[in-house]
């Protein structure tokens, strides 16, 4: 009897110490995570004090690092080999968790940490062949042996740091999860840049294009969809040289050609198609101090820890310094003493698909090209998931590349399959590129270094301390016939593929412009005039056309106004459209609430700022015009169909205002344009009416309604930054949408005497929750102001005096 | 009445897991604890209890507190709101109370083992086969 109360009770005692010491479904480990000797309470009180000290023998030489107030981290090493070695070390020390989870994410191995939840989005990440895109990239670069050592330094000093670690120094997101960190490996550098490629030219619209097209025809598609609009202004228009070259190759489009039918519904989740970026650059004539001015700043989705690590790296031959991605060795985007660059989004479609026709559906072996049989190359991944058994997934190669979307993937009644043609699975060295623009010293270094860089697709902007300012849209593009890859294409037909790539030389660029300034928003790269193919999935009308207004009305340009531009929050959609769609209105049917937002939108400058009203009642009016006129296409039960663009509604809507599409299904009155307009009035009017009553603690103000948050990548609850206070909104200057937007901003104006850089990101520089500097930037990020970063001289690294303002300096030694 | 040997016997616990916290996961804990059990004389059930789980929620309690002082407590605050309780204090107040029922567990499982140890050697004298006949059939 009593060995038995004795028993149960030591049974459950030892269950529960078991208990708090596993993951059980969203719960972390209880006893490990809240043990204050190794739990997360020791991630309070690492990190922001800075008490570790780099302990390695790896160090060929001296080093020496000095952390600024931002935490940046400025490294003086003599070698390479230390430079980045400390760059993979640094980089890790702050962000491990962030670089491991993105290699994990993009390998499609997150079931492992995460169970079930996540299996369908590791499916896809194989399926799309980024691991194979990445092994692809690694054996590229081995065959430069001086990068390929970038990448194992930078692999050996993230190890340096893993390998020096306990459970208590873990990132917290370990311990949350209950997971170690593992091995990093040269491949992981690999998939983190195709991880980032794929964010940038992930978004196709090719199979909704193809179920647009077999609905309303190829005419009508052409009116919906045109591919430059009127009006629209391209980065590059009309370059004379364009005349000039003779060698020009322009692939014939095969006279049958004919666009098959595309998936019809689940297409799988994509990047954001507002993934893009402003810069631009402004020659030494138009600003006050005659120097040139570069400002960057990309949209993404906005992520804590924050998607850039900013930091400085220099040796006696080198001295670079600008915003890193965790996980790739060198400056992506940045500057040294003599040039700036700056980087957006080229979005130039490169990913096209293919329709697989089988030889034999049951077994699915073979499939057939010009008539032939060819096998697949199967490739059999085991995804494994946390506390279930692996499921096995059978990958078919073909001549294109991977079938994505098959029988077991998208769609289990389709007798299709459809391969992924994709020009990030072509080897290239595009680290290769990023370390010799590091290095460069004037544009033509600068636009050598470019030639090795195929993708994603990027618009450099460019300056230099020659004054030079410049524009080279870069990317290894495939030269297509007109139309190629706007469709699913047929697979069964081997004349359907890419006729080769527009040669490294007619890619477009511009040095010194007459203008004095160049700018790119990701709006079409050139004009009509430009002799090959350019189209893209969506080219940005509004930004684009803005920065030129501003860019070209402007004179003295200081540092303040470019930081001024990048926080500008007009919105040229709203000057463009907003009294079109006022006049339409049939003032005699207000009531009084819609007299005021009548009055109010009348009287609005066109401003998206955060405590502005007007651009709320603006948003949803469009949101509900927009819906009611592509009521045709929205959320169709079994079609995923593509929805025209904001900017070629209201062309259509002001220039020919008879289309059919107009007309909304459900009623039988036909409708005109001014029905539909007052219709939405009135709805959008009362939602948001509806909004106030539910939210009637809250002031109807635009940030308040917007209501942006940067989640954290693990959407850990409490590891968001939420009410982030900030105007703007897409086709903005300031592109701050609900989750997406600037994720960083940087300012550089090249002196004769080096850069004078500022910068902020909408985070930090650490990943650790617990260190003030995980989110220190964002309440000078949402103000639209920069921080002034140090750019230290060689010789302030080697002299015995430290610059002051550093909270932290570690000298290492041999 | 709280007696004089209990604070000691206390306080031991309490260094001695603080000690062994340093080199071991937190499960170590149970261990003291479960010899305290054991050797603890007087086996009071509730006070045995009493005293690990005071000591282990004290150390567990204590340090966390000492490092939200020391601190400022950021990533408190943010699990509190991951774990959705009003405020930081009260995940130092899981954290002591996680650590004082591991340790209190522990030691009612010590104390508990030797009673039914203590308890076992006279029944196996006592009872012949006939009882176990008996209650069987």
């Amino acid at each position: 009897m009593r060995s038995s109360i004795a028993g149960i009770i030591c049974a459950f005692t030892f269950f529960c110490i078991v208990a708090l010491d596993s993951k059980i479904n969203n719960f972390p480990p209880f006893g490990r995570f809240l043990d204050p000797f190794h739990g997360f309470w020791q991630n309070e009180i690492n990190d922001d004090k800075l008490k570790s000290q780099i302990h390695t023998t790896n160090l060929n030489n001296k080093a020496k690092i000095f952390y600024d107030s931002l935490l940046i981290p400025h490294i003086y090493a003599e070698n390479e080999h230390d430079l980045y070695f400390l760059q993979g070390y640094i980089t890790a020390r702050h962000r491990l968790w962030q670089m491991e989870f993105q290699a994990m994410a993009a390998s499609g191995r997150l079931s492992e940490v995460f169970g079930e939840a996540t299996v369908d989005y590791d499916k896809k990440m194989r399926r799309l062949g980024i691991r194979m895109a990445a092994e692809k990239f690694i054996e590229e670069t081995k065959k430069d042996k001086k990068i390929y050592k970038v990448i194992e330094s930078y692999s050996e000093g993230v190890n340096a740091y893993i390998n020096q670690l306990e459970f208590k120094d873990y990132p917290v997101e370990y311990k949350f999860f209950n997971y170690k960190p593992e091995e990093w490996t040269p491949l992981k550098i690999g998939l983190i840049f195709k991880f980032i490629q794929y964010s940038l030219s992930g978004t196709d619209y090719d199979f909704e294009n193809t179920n647009v097209l077999k609905q309303i025809g190829q005419k009508n598609f052409d009116l919906l969809f045109p591919n430059i609009l009127p009006g629209q202004e391209p980065i590059v228009n009309n370059d004379s040289i364009w005349a000039e070259w003779d060698d020009i190759v322009q692939p014939k489009k095969p006279s049958d050609f004919k666009p098959l039918s595309g998936l019809k519904k689940n297409v799988y989740y994509k990047p954001d198609p507002d993934n893009g970026s402003n810069n631009w650059a402004v020659a030494g004539s138009k600003t006050k101090n005659g120097n040139p001015i570069l400002s960057n700043d990309p949209h993404l989705n906005l992520s804590l820890p924050s998607i850039w690590f900013s930091n400085q790296l220099t040796t006696p031959l080198m001295n670079v310094m600008g915003m890193s991605i965790p996980g790739i060795p060198c400056v992506i985007s940045g500057y040294n003493d003599k040039i700036a660059w700056g980087v957006t989004s080229a979005r130039r479609d490169d990913k096209d698909w293919y329709k697989i026709l089988y030889s034999d559906h049951d077994h699915l072996s073979t499939y057939i090209v010009d008539g032939k049989y060819e096998p697949f190359e199967l490739n059999i991944e085991e995804i494994k998931i946390r506390e279930r058994e692996s499921i096995l997934d059978t990958i078919r190669y073909t001549i294109w590349g991977p079938i994505v979307y098959d029988q077991s993937f998208g769609n289990e009644k389709q007798r299709a399959g459809y391969a992924l043609r994709w020009s990030a699975h072509d080897p290239s060295s595009e680290l290769k590129s990023i370390y010799l623009m590091n290095k460069s010293q004037n544009y033509e270094q600068f636009s050598n270094s470019l030639k090795f860089f195929s993708g994603p697709s990027l618009n450099f902007a460019f300056i230099s301390s020659d004054n030079d300012i410049a524009m080279n849209i870069q990317g290894r593009f495939p030269n297509k016939w007109v139309d190629q890859g706007k469709f699913v294409m047929n697979g069964a037909r081997s004349d359907m593929k890419w006729q080769g790539y527009i040669p490294q030389d007619h890619n477009i660029n511009v040095l010194n412009p007459k203008k004095g300034f160049v700018s790119s928003a990701n709006e079409n790269p050139a004009g009509k005039e430009y002799p090959y193919y350019t189209y893209g999935q969506y080219y940005e009308y509004y930004r684009n056309r803005r920065l030129h207004q501003l860019l070209d009305s402007g004179q003295n340009f200081t540092v303040n106004d470019m930081s001024k531009i990048l926080n500008d929050n007009y919105s040229l959609f709203a000057k463009e459209n907003l009294h079109f769609l006022l006049n339409h209105l049939d003032q005699m049917q207000f009531n009084p609430s819609e007299k005021e937002v009548y009055d109010l939108l009348s009287k609005w400058d066109y401003h998206y700022n955060k405590d502005d009203v007007a651009p709320i009642y603006l948003e949803e009016w469009v949101n509900h015009l927009m819906a009611d006129i592509w009521d045709e296409f929205h959320n169709h039960p079994t079609k995923d169909y593509r929805l025209p663009t904001r900017e070629t509604t209201f062309y259509l809507l002001q220039h020919d205002s008879s289309l059919y599409f107009f007309d909304a299904l459900e009623t039988t009155k036909i409708e005109s344009i001014s029905d539909i307009i007052n219709n939405t009035f009135h709805s959008s009017v009362n939602y948001v009416e509806e909004w106030k009553q539910e939210n009637k603690e809250e002031n109807l103000l635009w940030s308040k309604y917007k209501g942006t948050k940067i989640k954290h990548m693990g959407l850990l609850p409490g590891f968001h930054a939420l009410n982030i206070d900030n105007g703007g909104y897409k086709g903005i200057i300031n592109a701050t949408k609900e989750g997406h937007g600037p994720s960083f901003r940087m300012v550089v104006e090249m002196t004769k005497n080096g850069p004078l850089a500022y910068q902020v990101i909408p985070g930090g520089q650490s990943g650790n929750a617990g260190s003030p500097f995980y989110d220190n930037q964002i309440e000078k990020f949402n103000k639209g102001e920069l921080f002034k970063v140090d750019f230290f001289k060689k010789d302030t690294f080697i002299s015995a005096t430290p610059p002051e303002g550093l909270i932290k300096i570690e000298i290492l030694k041999k | 009445m709280i007696n004089k040997n209990e604070i000691i016997y206390g306080a031991t616990l309490f260094f001695i897991c603080a000690l062994l916290q340093f080199y071991f996961p937190w499960w170590i804990i149970a261990i003291p604890c479960f010899t305290f059990g054991i050797l603890n004389e007087k086996s009071n059930f509730f006070k045995t209890f009493c005293i690990a789980f005071i000591a282990l929620g004290l150390l567990w309690g204590l340090y966390a507190a000492f490092i939200q002082l020391y601190t400022g407590s950021e990533l408190s605050r943010r699990i509190s709101t991951m774990f959705q309780v009003p405020s930081n204090d009260f995940i130092g107040l899981i954290t002591a109370i996680i650590g004082g029922l591991t340790g209190g567990l522990s030691a009612l499982c010590g104390a508990l083992v030797k009673w039914s140890l203590v308890d076992l050697k006279p029944v196996k004298v006592q009872n012949s086969d006939s009882d176990d006949v008996d209650s069987d059939y």
